[in-house]
This record gives structure tokens, C-alpha cells and sequence, in this order.
């Protein structure tokens, strides 16, 4: 057993991180596979911030990473106190929160080893943040490892990128995910393929599909809107459902976030705290859970969005699928399960307007990531799929 | 020993609003001391001529006080201006009389002769915008007998707009509502602020029921009023609220009740009334265009799809630009 067993299609990150970790068991003189500040990218579900947090674990646990051990699951639970994630709660992470960031981090770390900083979403930083930043990244402090998580490299301000490790992700093939769903969860073999297939290599969206049928339910009506497109009232109410979907999901993956968590931390607090007095080790309890609770608050909203992200992905598979029909191209459907409402819309849409809707689609994304009111992006959306020239009408 | 007054006083000039005050001013000080003063209204011109004017200056029979308002004072004809010569000349006159004249070229010879009785004379000048109409803005300010610091009139001004009459119900709606005195420019930005956000709703209701010149007035006020905050994404989330009422509504079947149709669309039975009017104003196919163009705004708002901060300028740009074009036009 180890960190890494949980990484899934990314052999070459592993490969590297490993080599990183036996290079950095002496902080004090580490080899040249160590270095200070990484740049981890890779697409949404790929595992960016998994990866990370397993590189941290590995990095504390004095056996490099055994998975099994309290450092190890404290760490990857966001629990250890030497290990920092960063997720960015608001849309973008200013100049003072980087100072802060930095002051808080510039501590001799408490366990003698190493100071992690895991920022999860760096493409979120302002210019100015990123500036406060680079002043650290230049001259790190000997104790402390910088990990900067973003989508791709083109995210990144270039003097990021010049100033830090790059390790690329790649999003895990259909098989990888489904061998991936069948060895850890126990998923049979066709509902583990139908999960991969629709999750894209959305790795966490293909194991909540896999072991909730809550999940599948809202995604399959959430394909099935385009179809239920009559008239603008019936975009309006497809918008809702959509919305609904969406925070559906990103409420049962939160609870059982927030559960793991607190169970961690209840551990970490229990199990490590031999010799303290227990009302020392229960205010220290108290006070970890508290700061959980703050930011699994914020964390819910953002996992809206991100649902609703995931939910129009969904959606450009769909049409992506109409697409193929349209074009006669030998490829396998995403969605095959859903072959004859596809091959109506195939057959009732001509193909620029099949484009229309993919490109209003995206747009929505961008629409979305730009902290555009959801609701209304939504309506907007199924406006133009209804109707995708209605922008070249008015 | 009672005060007289004149008996005659002439307004010159155009401007309506400066015109009531004086006559208003005038009124005042004459019913102070003649509480039942009567105010006769008469426009010279058309078949009212120097006859009316001769039957309105004669004295009433229990000798009361008036004053006689003598409006469109430029067709004043030989006759009426003898009239008001006679007037003029009055030690102690029981008629008041004031001569609206607007200063222009015409009607210049009954001008002239009655300057030449050297009347008290009222300038009623058009206001220039800017400086006229700040001292303007103090006379209003006096009359209410409150004192106000130059930058709360500066933003004042820049919330209402030159409208004399609109800035002197603003005055006046501001000196009853707020206390600080000299009024100063915090407390005019905080009286408005308030006002602010009923307007964003305002906006909503003048888009929705396609008041076009109604929206982009309370458009202008709002980016005025408040500046940054005000033009922002609260104005865009007033507008969605609206669009889903309305596009609730417009979704119904014929003849379902009231109550019915608040119950399925989610708002108070009272409102389903507008929504329908609402409703029947708008195309389907406009009001979808609409709605593509209100999620573009509400971006917009947010400073675009880069996240850039916007400016308030190009805010309120944005914001004028979606009226007019969803909002205009047709059905
Ligand atoms: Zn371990």
C-alpha cells in the first residue's frame, strides 16, 4: 500500500514525485530530483490536487508515502499541520492573500521536515498576487515546498512557469478509469465502462456516477433536456432542472468531503495526542473542525459551479454525439445509451446549427467560469439551443 | 402700519420653473399680510384680451387684496399695457399685478413700455447648465431655509441632471428626509444610495413593460446617483427576476386563475395582473433574444469573461446599450 495507489492513469507524474521524495529525505541537503516549486497541470479530474496532496504525504511520512499511517491520511485529509491547501474560495486570489499565504508558511514546520504549500487553482491568482509570490519562489525558504495546481500551463503567468517544475497530467484513457473503478470500489465490469465512458476520464465524476444512481438519474436528465426544448418557457424550467442537477451533486459530493474530513481530523486529534492533557487536545480538535467548517462552506458554492461545468461537458458530448451521426463518422458514441434521441436530433438539426449549439455551449462555460449568475447563464443557454441563430435574428 | 406693495412686478424670461417660484415667492408675501389674497390667472392672447384684463383688475366690491397674474405678457396690446400703467402708478393698489413676460423679441414694444414704469423686475432667465444652475440649486436650498456644501449640490447635479423642476422636488424631498445641516456630500450619497436600490427594480419594471425613455432615465439616475456600486450586477439580477416572471407567465394557458398561475410561476396573486401586461407586450422571440442578451450583461457587469474590474463608465455604457436594443423597437 501507498500514497500513490490512489493516482490513477498518471505513471510518469508518480514517476517523478517518487524520485522528488527520495531525493528530499534530508531536507537540509536534498538531490537534484527535489526542487521547491512545482507546477502540477492537468484537466479537471485528472486528479491535479490528489496528486498533490499524495506528494505531501509522501514528503512527511518518514516512510515516504506508506498510505497507511496517521502523517499520511492526515495530510491527504488536509489535516496536517505543516501541510497548507489553498483552494481558491473566491474567483481570484489577491496580493493579501499571497502575503498572507506566505507569512503563515514561512514557519519553521512542527514536525522538523518539510512546509507544504498546495495551491490548488494558481490560474485564479491575480497578476499582483502572482507578484508577491514570485519574490518567494525566487529565494525559497530551505524548509518550504510550493505545489501550484492549474488546468493547463497556459493558465499561468509565464514567470510562474519559468520558476517552477512543470509535471504534466493527462487525462486517464476510458480503460484506466474503468480498471480503476473495478479495483478500488468493486464496480462491475459493464457499469464501470458505462461510468468511465460518460465521465470523459473525470475521474471523481466517474466513480460518483459508478456508486450513485441519484448521479446517473440527474445526468440522464440532464441529456435528455435538448429534447424538451418547446418553447421559451420550457428553456426556462429546463434551465432550473439543470441547476437543480447540479446542486444535487455538488451536495452529495460535499457531505461525503466534509465527512472524510472531520473524520480525520477527529483521528488525527485522537490518535497523535498522546501525552497532552485531553482538554488541550479536545480545544485543538475544536478549533481544526471549526476552520473545516468555514471552508467547507465556501467550498459548497464553488462546487455548484463546478457541477454545473461538469453538467454542460455532458452537454457538448451529447451534441458531439449528434455530430458524429450527422457526419456518418465511424466513432463510438459517449452517450450511446441514448442513441435514439440522438438520432432524432441527428436527422432533425442540420449540421451548422449541431455547431451553433456546441459553440453556445462553450460559450455558457466561459460564461460560468466568468462567475456569470448561474440561473441566467442556464436560460440563456437553452435559448440558444432551441434556437442557435437567435443572436443573428435580432 | 401695514407695507405696501408694488402694483406691478415683472418676470422676464422663459424658464417655468424659476417663474412659479417667483409667483409663489410673491404669494407668500402678500398673504402674510392679506391672509385671503386671491391669485386670478389670466393669459393674454387669444380671445382673451385687454377687456378680460380690465374686468380682472377692477376692484371687487368688498375692496379684498389680489393678485392678478398676467400671463403670455408679450401679446400684451396699447390698451393693456395703459391698464398696467394705471396699475403701476397705484400708492397703495388693492391689485397686485405681475407680468410674465418670456424676454424674447417678441412682444418687445409692451416690454419696453412697461420697464419704462421701472417695475421690480424678476429675472426668469433659461438656466445655463453648470454654474447658473448650482446657484439655482441654492435659492431652492434657501427657500427651504436649509444650507447645503457645494459638493453636495455638485452631486446633486450630477444625479438628477439639468432639469431645473426635478432637481427642486429633489431638494425639496431631501431637506424633509435628511437632518445634517449644512446638508453635506455623504449625506446626499447616503439618502441616494437607498434610492439606488429600489431603482435597480425600477429599471426592471420600465424593461419588462418596455418603457424605453422610462428605463434609461432611471438607468441614468442610478449610474449618477451612487456611481460604481449602484450600475452592477444588482440591476442585472432585478432584470432575471423580472424576465422569469415573465416568461412564467407568458407560458401559461389561457384562462387559468390568478392564483393559479402565482402558484405554478412563483410570485404573489397580486403581480400576476403587470406580469400578464408584461407579457402580452413581448414576443416570444424577443423576449428569448432578450434573455441572451441579459446573461451577456450580467457578465459584463462582472468585468467581462477575463474578470477584468469594469469600468463604470463602460458599466453603464453596456447597461444603456441592452435597453435600447432589447428593449426598443417593435414587439
Ligand atoms: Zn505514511
Amino acid at each position: 500500500m501507498s500514497v500513490w495507489d490512489q493516482i490513477i492513469g498518471q505513471p510518469e507524474a508518480v514517476h517523478t514525485f517518487t524520485r522528488a521524495v527520495a531525493a528530499a529525505t534530508n531536507p537540509r541537503d536534498p538531490g537534484p530530483a527535489m526542487t521547491h516549486a512545482w507546477l502540477v497541470t492537468g484537466p479537471p479530474g485528472s486528479g491535479r490536487s490528489t496528486l498533490a496532496a499524495a506528494f505531501a504525504a509522501a514528503l512527511q511520512c518518514p516512510a515516504g508515502g506508506c498510505g497507511a499511517c496517521t502523517v499520511c491520511r492526515t495530510t491527504q485529509g488536509g489535516g496536517h499541520p505543516d501541510v497548507e491547501i489553498i483552494r481558491a474560495d473566491t474567483l481570484s486570489y489577491g496580493a493579501d492573500d499571497a502575503r498572507h499565504l506566505i507569512s503563515r508558511s514561512s514557519v519553521i514546520p512542527t514536525s522538523g521536515r518539510w512546509q507544504v504549500v498546495i495551491i490548488e487553482d494558481s490560474d485564479r491568482f491575480t497578476s499582483e498576487a502572482v507578484n508577491v509570490l514570485l519574490k518567494v519562489l525566487e529565494e525559497p525558504p530551505q524548509h518550504l515546498v510550493w505545489v501550484l495546481c492549474a488546468p493547463s500551463q497556459e493558465d499561468v503567468l509565464p514567470t510562474i512557469r519559468s520558476r517552477t517544475r512543470s509535471v504534466q497530467l493527462r487525462t486517464p484513457t476510458t480503460s484506466e478509469v474503468s480498471q480503476a473503478l473495478q479495483d478500488r470500489y468493486e464496480i462491475d465490469p459493464a457499469m464501470a465502462a458505462f461510468a468511465a465512458r460518460a465521465s470523459q476520464g473525470h475521474i471523481g465524476r466517474a466513480r460518483a456516477l459508478a456508486t450513485d444512481e441519484g448521479a446517473r438519474i440527474r445526468r440522464q436528465e440532464v441529456l435528455r433536456s435538448p429534447a424538451t426544448l418547446r418553447d421559451l418557457a420550457a428553456c426556462f424550467v429546463a434551465a432550473g432542472d439543470l441547476l437543480s442537477a447540479a446542486t444535487e451533486d455538488a451536495q452529495s459530493i460535499s457531505t461525503e468531503l466534509d465527512a472524510s474530513e472531520t473524520a480525520d481530523i477527529r483521528q488525527a486529534y485522537g490518535e497523535g495526542a498522546q501525552g497532552l492533557p485531553s482538554s488541550k487536545t479536545n480545544r485543538l480538535a475544536n478549533s481544526a473542525l471549526k476552520a473545516a467548517e468555514k471552508t467547507q462552506k465556501s467550498r459548497r458554492t464553488r462546487l455548484i459551479r463546478d457541477q454545473v461545468d461538469r453538467a454542460l461537458v455532458d452537454l457538448i458530448a451529447y451534441y458531439r454525439d449528434v455530430l458524429i451521426l450527422q457526419t456518418g463518422a465511424a466513432i463510438p458514441l459517449i452517450n450511446d445509451e441514448m442513441r435514439a434521441q440522438i438520432q432524432r436530433e441527428a436527422s432533425s438539426a442540420d449540421l451548422p446549427d449541431t455547431i451553433l449549439r456546441w459553440e453556445a455551449i462553450e460559450s455558457a462555460r466561459a460564461m460560468v467560469a466568468a462567475n456569470g449568475a448561474l440561473p441566467l447563464v442556464l436560460e440563456a443557454l437553452m435559448v440558444e439551443l432551441k434556437d442557435p441563430r437567435i443572436n443573428q435574428r435580432t | 402700519m401695514a407695507k405696501t406693495f408694488p402694483g406691478l412686478t415683472l418676470l422676464v424670461g422663459p424658464e417655468d420653473v424659476l417663474i412659479d417660484m417667483a409667483i409663489a415667492d410673491i404669494m407668500a408675501k402678500v398673504r402674510q399680510q392679506h391672509p385671503g389674497a386671491l391669485k386670478t390667472e389670466i393669459a393674454i392672447g387669444g380671445d382673451v384680451d385687454s377687456g378680460a384684463l380690465a374686468q380682472a383688475l377692477a376692484p371687487t366690491l368688498f375692496g379684498d387684496v389680489g393678485v392678478v397674474v398676467i400671463t403670455a405678457g408679450e401679446a400684451l396690446d396699447d390698451a393693456g399695457v395703459q391698464m398696467l400703467t394705471l396699475a403701476a402708478a397705484e400708492v397703495d393698489p388693492v391689485n397686485m399685478c405681475v407680468v410674465v413676460h418670456a424676454g424674447a423679441a417678441k412682444g418687445k414694444k409692451a416690454l419696453t413700455a412697461l420697464r419704462a414704469l421701472s417695475p421690480p423686475e424678476i429675472s426668469c432667465a433659461a438656466m445655463r447648465k453648470g454654474r447658473d444652475t448650482m446657484s439655482f440649486m441654492g435659492s431652492v436650498m434657501r427657500r427651504h431655509d436649509r444650507r447645503a456644501s457645494t459638493e453636495a449640490l455638485q452631486v446633486l447635479y450630477d444625479a438628477i441632471g439639468h432639469d431645473p423642476r426635478a432637481l427642486a422636488a429633489a431638494i425639496s424631498q431631501l431637506c424633509a428626509d435628511v437632518e445634517v445641516d449644512p446638508i453635506n456630500e455623504d449625506a446626499v450619497r447616503q439618502y441616494f444610495a437607498g434610492v439606488a436600490d429600489v431603482a435597480g427594480y425600477q429599471v426592471a419594471d420600465a424593461v419588462w413593460e418596455r418603457r424605453v425613455s422610462d428605463a434609461l432615465g432611471d438607468v441614468r439616475w442610478l449610474s449618477a446617483v451612487s456611481g460604481k456600486a449602484s450600475v452592477g450586477p444588482a440591476v442585472t439580477a432585478a432584470m432575471a427576476s423580472g424576465l422569469r416572471v415573465v416568461v412564467g407567465v407568458q407560458g401559461m394557458p389561457q384562462g387559468m386563475s390568478n392564483d393559479a398561475v402565482a402558484q405554478q410561476v412563483g410570485m404573489p396573486a397580486w403581480k400576476v395582473r403587470t406580469a400578464q401586461a408584461q407579457a402580452r407586450k413581448w414576443l416570444p422571440e424577443r423576449l428569448a433574444a432578450a434573455t441572451v442578451a441579459l446573461a451577456g450583461l450580467d457578465v459584463a457587469m462582472k468585468g467581462g469573461l477575463r474578470g477584468k474590474s469594469a469600468d463604470p463608465d463602460q458599466k453603464a455604457y453596456a447597461l444603456e446599450k441592452f435597453v435600447i436594443t432589447t428593449v426598443g423597437g417593435g414587439k
